[in-house]
């Protein structure tokens, strides 16, 4: 290598320790994620650790105390908070402000910003589960993982997963806001899964646990439980790990765009590809529609009585309604159309469609929002009910 | 200030674009344009909102890819040769915003530390009369202030190029005037710049050379007053309607090549002695020539007289391609 490229070489990895420093001023000037990320989890570590009654070991949470139970949970709290809401919002604003459009005119490449974004977002990760460890160890005798490097393995693989997976929101959200709805709308489920709201092992349903070993936060507290209990974290949790840092970065990577517009541009590609994608789900539909064929020709307002006088009152029976396409819409329809609705939501739903043919009338019900539930439950009633009192 | 420039207009052009196209979906943005940009010169692209040329600078400077033709900046192709070309090539692009809690300081220091031959900070910012606002907030800055640090991290680089899009809109006239001086300044100081106006005025009083789009298309290329004067010795003359006759004679003269009405006026528009030869020939036919007046041009008026001719027939200038470049002096 010759001197200038050395030289060179220098001079850029200046600019990234530049970068590095300056979002560091930035996060300690507005500092939502130091506050979200790390103080939060450290407060609710000493709150916990200061009620003695959660230190007591517990059979219901197999032989450990809730406190010990709580600490990986809270470990992949600093994390989710950082991946998940702290780093895609400040890259989404970046490229919403053009900020990532200035630095792509300057010789360093927009991904130096992307890297120092990604970079002091990791610090913060090592410096909260730092945190945790070092005031759990020191106030409230925390028993810290004797596996130093299955421990550590399961810290950077989770941090792997987690923030490969916040990146992608940061490729696919084109503002600030965006960024923010699906950060939350991926945090809080996945929030659940690492234990936020409760030990997941008072629920003691092997569907959960299911779910929960194959989702990243599930397998990461699971991991990060095992190395605190002094095993060696599982083949299957840190492999599922692995596998979505892998997966995730690849897709950030493809997704990622510099520019606003281009965002733009991939979210009206998306939309035409979702319309396509809306045709399996009219098929589905379609497939749980099924037929009652009735004796006579009913009206529309006998046909609405009937179903009144037949369905569980909890079922709101609306004449003259129809489904939209979307999920939970509905819509004005002619006479030959009937909603029938349940739950709080509407959510569980189904329509009947008058089908007045020249060999008799058949009524079509089909099952709406939710089709399976809605097919099983509200369209299965709708449909018995029918057949008892007009075939 | 411009005899400065024009010293250093001999020599390959540091920018060529040739036969650039660049489509959105259905609509073309930018539709086959070719122009050069030599040493030394401001160089100004002119059009209405909308028109392409944010397109075509967004090409030059390598953040978008061209559907068809070619674009070079110092030699270089914008996109392959990004790293090198943005050591050269310095870019202050609409609308780019910074972190709203980064000082001016620590931005000119941090978009320093990128370049290999940095410009020094200090000295840029009092240039730019920015060494008070050191301190401040990129949010707590006014709109011009704004602009000026803006330039200045396009220029931290010490460019030999500088792209400015649309840097006095949204500025108080003083801010703008204020503005102008800068980037005369700058060139004096040896750098060619690509400037894109929507503002007449502002190409005029700062530009070598102006390159007018419209829809896409290239109409003019030529100096400010070589433009305006286009629209002059393209002469237009005003006066009262002579009627239908009148007209018809109007038409059949060599030197007149079109008339059209305006209110109660025509405005015949040709070349030659345009005002004699209308009066000779009114009167020739018994005619008299009402209230006649000459229509002095300025860049405006050319802009508008290309832009409506390239509207009205399309198969007019923008298909006759560009309006001919000047020989050089």
């Amino acid at each position: 290598m010759t001197a200038a490229a050395i030289r060179h070489r220098r001079r850029r990895a200046r600019a990234l320790w530049l970068l590095v420093t300056t979002e560091a001023k930035l996060a300690w000037r507005l500092p939502t994620g130091l506050i979200f990320g790390l103080a939060l989890p450290a407060l609710l570590l000493v709150i916990f650790g200061a009620i003695p009654a959660l230190s007591r070991p517990k059979e219901q949470f197999g032989g450990i105390s809730f406190f010990s139970l709580y600490v990986p949970t809270l470990i992949l709290l600093v994390l989710l908070v950082l991946s998940l809401l702290s780093l895609p919002m400040q890259l989404a604003g970046y490229r919403e402000h053009g900020v990532l459009r200035r630095m792509w005119t300057t010789p360093v490449a927009p991904s130096f910003l992307l890297a120092a974004q990604l970079a002091l977002n990791l610090a913060l990760a090592a410096a909260g589960v730092g945190l945790i460890l070092g005031v759990g160890a020191g106030a409230f005798g925390l028993v810290l993982p004797a596996d130093v490097g299955g421990f550590a393995l399961s810290v950077v693989l989770s941090a792997g997963a987690l923030f490969a997976l916040g990146l992608c929101v940061a490729a696919v959200a084109g503002t600030t806001q965006v960024a923010t709805g699906i950060g939350l709308a991926l945090f809080y489920p996945l929030a659940f899964f690492a234990g936020v709201y409760f030990p997941l092992t008072v629920i003691g349903s092997s569907l959960v646990n299911q779910i929960s070993e194959a989702l990243p936060s599930g397998a990461a507290f699971d991991a990060l439980h095992a190395s605190f209990l002094g095993q060696f974290p599982s083949g299957e949790a840190l492999g599922v790990l692995a596998g979505y840092t892998v997966v995730f970065t690849v897709a950030a990577v493809r997704w990622f765009r510099w520019d606003v517009e281009q965002v733009r541009k991939r979210h009206r590609e998306a939309r035409v590809a979702a319309r396509a994608l809306t045709a399996p789900g009219a098929f589905i539909s379609h497939a749980l529609t099924r037929t009652v064929i009735v004796s006579g020709s009913p009206s529309a307002e006998q046909i609405t009585q009937e179903l009144r006088a037949r369905v569980p009152s909890r079922y709101e029976v609306q004449p003259g309604r129809k489904m939209k396409r979307s999920l939970l819409g509905d819509e004005p329809a002619g006479p030959d159309y009937i909603m029938v609705k349940g739950g709080l939501t509407g959510f569980w739903r189904a329509e009947v469609h008058i089908v007045r043919g020249t060999g008799g009338t058949s009524l079509q019900v089909k099952p709406g929002g939710d089709p399976v539930y809605s097919r099983i439950g509200v369209a299965r009633k709708v449909g018995r009910a029918l057949q008892r009192a007009l075939s | 200030m411009r005899s400065a420039a024009l010293s250093g207009a001999d020599g390959p052009p540091v920018i060529t674009v040739e036969h650039l196209r660049k489509a959105y979906g259905a609509t073309v943005a930018v539709d086959d344009v070719s122009f050069s940009v030599r040493r030394g010169e401001i160089f100004g692209v002119l059009g209405r909102n909308g028109a392409g040329k944010t397109t075509t600078v967004e090409c030059i400077s390598g953040l978008r890819v061209p559907d068809a033709g070619e674009v070079r900046v110092l030699g270089l192709e914008p996109r392959q040769d990004r790293e090198e070309l943005h050591e050269r090539l310095g870019v202050q692009l609409q609308q780019g915003a910074l972190p709203p809690k980064l000082r001016v300081g620590e931005a000119v220091q941090l978009y320093a530390s990128f370049y290999d031959r940095p410009a020094d900070a200090a000295r840029l910012l009092e240039r730019l009369g920015l060494e008070a606002k050191r301190g401040s907030y990129w949010r707590a800055l006014s709109g011009g202030q704004k602009q000026r640090l803006s330039i200045a991290l396009a220029l931290i680089g010490q460019p030999e190029v500088a792209v400015l899009d649309e840097l006095t809109t949204g500025l108080d006239p003083e801010a703008r005037r204020e503005t102008w001086d800068l980037i005369a300044g700058v060139r004096d100081s040896g750098v060619t710049i690509v400037l894109v106006t929507h503002f007449m005025d502002e190409a005029e009083r700062l530009c070598d050379r102006v390159a007018l789009i419209d829809q896409g298309k290239l109409i003019a290329i030529g100096k400010p007053a070589q433009l305006a004067g286009q629209a002059a010795t393209a002469k237009r003359v005003r006066l009262r309607a002579p009627g239908q006759q009148g007209e018809q004679v109007l038409r059949a003269l060599p030197e007149v090549s079109a008339v059209e009405h305006h209110g109660p006026d025509i405005v015949v528009a040709g070349s030659g002695n345009l005002v004699t030869v209308i009066v000779l020939a009114l009167d020739r036919a018994g005619l008299v020539a009402e209230d006649v007046r000459t229509e002095t041009g300025n860049l405006e008026d050319a802009f508008l007289a290309l832009t409506s001719r390239a509207g009205q027939s399309s198969a007019g200038a923008a298909a006759g391609g560009p309006a001919e470049e000047p020989a050089r002096p």
